[in-house]
């Protein structure tokens, strides 16, 4: 019955889902547990015994999800009440200002702060006007306190003073003390929160020298970290949006008949520099972006990854409205811009466009991220196939996203496994930019789910929009902007993190069932840091899969930074193998890593270090 | 007894329209009115009147179908006015027909709009048919902005009358954003169920918007088993099959459109694509070469003629905008031949034509206020030609002759403007 569910999903007509496998899975995992060594020794963070990781006992297993009904499969299941993520990014629309700013909305930033192996939700919580001061509303942090349940710990971290009007965030530990710190973008300043070992959060852009030498408007949106010189430290790349303040605040007609007013389009707004910070290893950052080549853009999103395979991260950069850029990095903080050159800054036709979101994804089995771009309405979503070298193509035909449509304003995006059957599938959520858009228009707008279908003859997937079997979330139209993916129950199901825009945040409790392997992969680099631009090659008895870790992607958000690959019922691991950034190659085989759970692999040593299934 | 027959007379002569039989061409002819079925209605009409010329409502009601049609003849709804007249007619209602065509066919007198428009306000049983004169007014000299203002206006005023709906979908086409005009559409087809060219209208804006290939598809295939030659619904057509990854069944349509035009830019453009999606580089690049080639002699004025017959084209690309395209296909499919070099430079003159456009658009948004700057006009002819705009250059060009005709950069340009107009 389960298995014909899931061949039905994987034929495209998307059915169940949900428990069942919630009796059986911890009885199997738990024999998993008892066979390894220290299994059930809880580690508090990286000064805990270098034991295998088992971050809770066994009895703090999510319970199974209620049943749903025959009338109502849900292969997400938005569980954000129950779960007590009870929260709303505000943008300040109520002042009726018909700001720009209030456009961009929130990202979602998952990140384990207290290092107890669950993945933690932060949201940035926006802002509002007062006369025509731009003040912050304040972030939230929920600790995630397993069993599907949440709590809020904004206030006890030191994370409830609202300092600026906040839009997104990034996860990174940049200090390499072994927690991973915070920053948060927004407009007039960032924040970066260090993570005081799990206990708090103190704010110390400044004296990191992440708010010195702009003389520009500060509007900082996407943001990515991740090594670009190679020192052993992340960097830190922030976008910047554009020129508008209250000073440079027209006011503009409506879209619509009778419509006065609404909020100007980005077009008539000029650009802004970008900002590229070099970690100097002491805590402290250096500004370099003009000396590494950066150009202006109304800079959204932000992506760091290894475009032509020279083992270098590089970076790409959406810009509304303007060509995208992609930066690759020659080294010595030497950032060239080759966007057009590369066949990435526009549309299939080469026009400009309005991009927001990005990742990427080896969709062809080469080991070559193939980059997805989220772009305005009347626009193909863009996804550029990496032909090697660093060059691409427009694929969006080639590859059924074209076949989607272009009715949607697309922001958020992710590449990942939501059926675990060894491909990445694609999550992108959508919602108008104006208060008042012409129907068909509308505000609100579903968040798509589409399904990897597989690799045609030409090699590349094509994909299928599963949206509407894959639950009411699904068949809603929404507000929606930041995306975030990552596995908050440990189950081995990625779970999504959407963030709207005045409607409260989504957490989709991924109910897929259908008896799918999985393994989860954690690295670890020296320098206790999980290394952004690692590769990592599975072989399995059905073929391989290939992952990378990013820096940034998505929209404003950060993602669960573990690697989960979906094996299906049939095909079995056979061997690991890991390129760390830096050159240096590792194998595991299989029967050291196991299968349904996650484990920590650390740059240099064999050990294999179980957490908690 | 001689008075009572002439009073008699004069009363034959004023109330005769009157009193006119209404036969059955007559309410044949009011059906087709109410159906905006104007062509139609003329038919009746000119029978009518051939049998009771002295009926000036007749001459009225024919006058307001030449003037309603979508092939309006406006020369002869003035004549028909001007019999209305003759026939004794003096009805409030001829002033205001008379007042309509006058706008719809001359744009004037200044002071017509403002008075037609506050018209309209205070008689709303009048006023869709005033927002459609002004409308129409608007379109027919190519105030196309304001033209939108009216037809929003008509469109309240009359939600379910399908023409209402059929010509603001038509202009948002031709002004580039055919999204909006599905809506239109749509509503169109509620009112007239059945009718396939709205399905062609509806079928083609949804591919151009690109905003749904799959029910696009359905609609233009419905057209294409009545008219299967249809250059625009085959070219739509292609397109939907090319995003549903059926590049066999795009190839085999675009090449239709080919073979009984072998210049049809959205035709060449497709199959372009479909080269370049099955790695068919040095395919695409002479079929880009033949893009190109038609961009060249691509007549812009084609679309705007179209739209003042409805008549909507599947895409209305601008030849800057087709030029764009061309080297940027031109540059992936030499990238894919290893040609790096000749891709880089199809990227740079790609990244100078874009800069081009966007300078030139900040410009011809300063028309108004520098229509007799010299300078100005030498910078956008230069830019007109750059951008392989040769016709609006030329007449750009005149311009330029007329308001400096010593300039010395004239030569220079008018030589540019020659090489660059060249096949």
């Amino acid at each position: 019955m389960i298995r014909s569910v899931v061949m039905r999903l994987r034929q495209g007509s998307l059915p169940a889902v949900r428990g069942l496998r919630q009796v059986g899975r911890p009885v199997v995992l738990g024999l998993v547990c008892l066979s390894l060594p220290a299994c059930g020794q809880a580690e508090r963070g990286p000064g805990a015994s270098a034991t295998n990781q088992v971050a809770r006992p066994a009895t703090q297993e999510s319970p199974p999800p209620p049943p749903a009904t025959e009338q109502s499969p849900q292969l997400f299941r938005d569980v954000a009440e129950e779960a007590g993520i009870q929260f709303t990014y505000r943008n300040g629309e109520e002042a009726d200002q018909y700001s720009i700013l209030e456009s961009l909305g929130g990202g979602v930033g998952l990140i384990d702060y207290d290092q107890d192996g669950l993945y933690d939700v932060f949201l940035p919580g926006g802002g509002y006007f007062r006369d025509q001061q731009v003040l912050g509303h304040p972030s939230r942090m929920y600790r995630n306190e397993g069993h599907w349940r949440f709590r809020d710990v904004t206030a006890e971290l030191g994370l409830d003073q609202p300092l600026f009007y906040s839009h997104g965030c990034a996860v990174a530990d940049y200090d390499r003390d072994g927690w991973p710190d915070l920053l948060v973008t927004g407009y007039g300043r960032l924040a970066l929160y260090h993570n005081e070992q799990g206990r708090g959060f103190t704010e110390r852009a400044e004296q990191a020298g992440l708010l010195v030498g702009r003389s520009e408007v500060h509007w900082s949106a996407g943001a990515a970290w991740g090594d670009l010189d190679q020192d052993g430290c992340v960097d830190l790349f922030v976008t910047h949006y554009l020129d508008w303040s209250f000073q440079n605040h027209p006011r503009c007609r409506g879209y619509g008949p009778g419509q006065e007013v609404d909020v100007c389009p980005p077009n008539i707004f000029a650009p802004l520099s970008q900002q590229l910070f070099a970690n100097q290893r002491d805590g402290t950052f250096r500004e370099l972006g003009q000396q590494a080549g950066l150009r202006p853009a109304k800079g959204l999103g932000a992506l760091m990854f290894d475009a032509d395979d020279d083992g270098r991260l590089d970076l790409y950069v959406t810009s509304d409205t303007l060509a995208n850029h992609l930066y690759l990095n020659r080294g010595e903080w030497q950032l060239n811009e080759v966007g057009r050159q590369r066949g990435v800054a526009g549309g299939e036709l080469g026009g400009l466009e309005g991009s927001m979101g990005a990742d990427a994804a080896d969709l062809d089995g080469s080991g070559r991220l193939s980059l997805l771009i989220t772009n305005f309405e009347g626009q193909l979503h863009g996804l550029y196939l990496n032909r090697g070298g660093g060059l691409f193509d427009h694929g969006s035909s080639l590859t059924g996203l074209a076949g989607m449509g272009t009715n949607r304003v697309g922001w958020g995006v992710a590449f990942f496994d939501f059926d675990l059957d060894g491909d990445e599938d694609l999550v992108i959520s959508n919602g108008h930019v104006i208060r008042y858009p012409r129907p068909p228009q509308t505000v609100a707008q579903p968040t798509e789910l589409l399904r990897n279908q597989g690799r045609g003859p030409a090699g590349w997937p094509r994909f299928e929009r599963v949206s509407d079997q894959a639950g009411d979330y699904f068949r809603q139209p929404h507000t929606g902007r930041g995306v975030a993916v990552g596995d908050l129950d440990n189950d081995g199901r990625p779970d999504l993190v959407i963030s709207h825009v005045n409607q409260p945040v989504a957490v989709l409790r991924n109910e897929l069932d259908g008896g799918q392997h999985w393994l989860g992969i954690e690295l670890r680099d020296p320098e206790h840091q999980q290394p952004i631009g690692a590769k990592l090659t599975l072989e399995t008895t059905s073929g391989q899969q290939v992952r990378v870790i990013k820096g940034g992607g998505s929209y404003l958000s950060s993602s669960d930074r573990r690697v989960l690959l979906g094996l299906g019922s049939e095909s079995r691991p056979v061997r690991l193998t890991v390129r760390w950034p830096g050159g240096q190659v590792q194998t595991w085989e299989a029967a050291e890593l196991g299968l349904d759970r996650y484990v920590r692999l650390a740059q240099g040593s064999a050990a294999v270090r179980f957490q908690r299934p | 007894m001689l008075p009572l027959l002439l009073a008699l007379g004069g009363l034959l002569v004023v109330l005769g329209p009157r009193l006119a039989p209404r036969d059955e061409s007559w309410h044949r002819a009011q059906d087709a009115v109410a159906q905006g079925q104007f062509q139609r209605a003329q038919s009746y009409l000119v029978d009518y009147v051939v049998r009771y010329p002295r009926d000036g409502d007749a001459h009225l009601l024919l006058a307001r179908c030449y003037r309603q049609a979508i092939e309006n003849d406006l020369e002869s709804a003035e004549l028909h006015l001007k019999q209305a007249r003759q026939a004794g007619l003096s009805a409030a209602g001829l002033e205001l027909e008379e007042d309509l065509l006058q706008y719809q066919y001359y744009g004037g007198p200044p002071d017509l709009e403002q008075r037609l428009a506050e018209l309209a306000q205070s008689q709303p049983a009048s006023a869709p048919l005033i927002w459609e004169a002004l409308a129409r007014g608007c379109v027919y000299h190519e105030r196309l902005n304001a033209a939108n203002k009216w037809l929003d206006r008509w469109v309240e005023a009359a939600p379910q009358d399908p023409r209402a709906r059929i010509w603001r979908g038509a202009l948002f086409e031709h002004l580039g954003r055919p999204e909006l005009a599905i809506e239109d559409y749509r509503a169109a087809r509620e009112q007239m169920p059945g009718d396939l060219l709205l399905d062609r209208r509806l079928g083609l804006a949804l591919v151009v918007s690109g905003y749904d290939f799959e029910d696009a598809s359905r609609l233009l295939t419905s057209y294409l088993a009545a008219q299967p030659d249809d250059a625009d619904s085959l070219c739509g057509l292609a397109r939907c099959q090319r995003a549903a990854g059926d590049l066999d069944a795009a190839l085999a349509t675009a090449e239709k459109v080919l073979a009984q035009a072998e210049d049809n830019i959205d035709a060449l453009r497709t199959k372009a694509l479909i080269e370049l999606d099955r790695g068919q580089d040095e395919q695409a690049l002479l079929t880009l070469q033949r893009l190109s080639s038609a961009g060249r002699q691509f007549e812009p004025r084609t679309a705007f003629q179209r739209l003042k017959l409805l008549d909507p084209v599947l895409d209305n690309p601008h030849q800057s905008q087709l030029a764009e395209e061309v080297l940027h296909l031109e540059a992936q499919a030499l990238r894919r031949l290893g040609r790096q070099d000749e891709a880089d430079q199809r990227v740079a003159r790609l990244a100078e034509l874009q800069d081009d456009i966007r300078q030139l658009k900040q410009l011809l948004g300063q028309r108004s206020e520098r229509a007799d700057d010299v300078e100005y006009l030498v910078e956008v002819v230069g830019l007109l030609i750059r951008t392989g705009q040769p016709r609006q250059a030329d007449e750009w060009l005149q311009q330029l002759n007329v308001s400096a005709p010593n300039d010395p950069r004239l030569p220079a340009l008018q030589n540019a403007l020659r090489e660059s107009a060249a096949p």
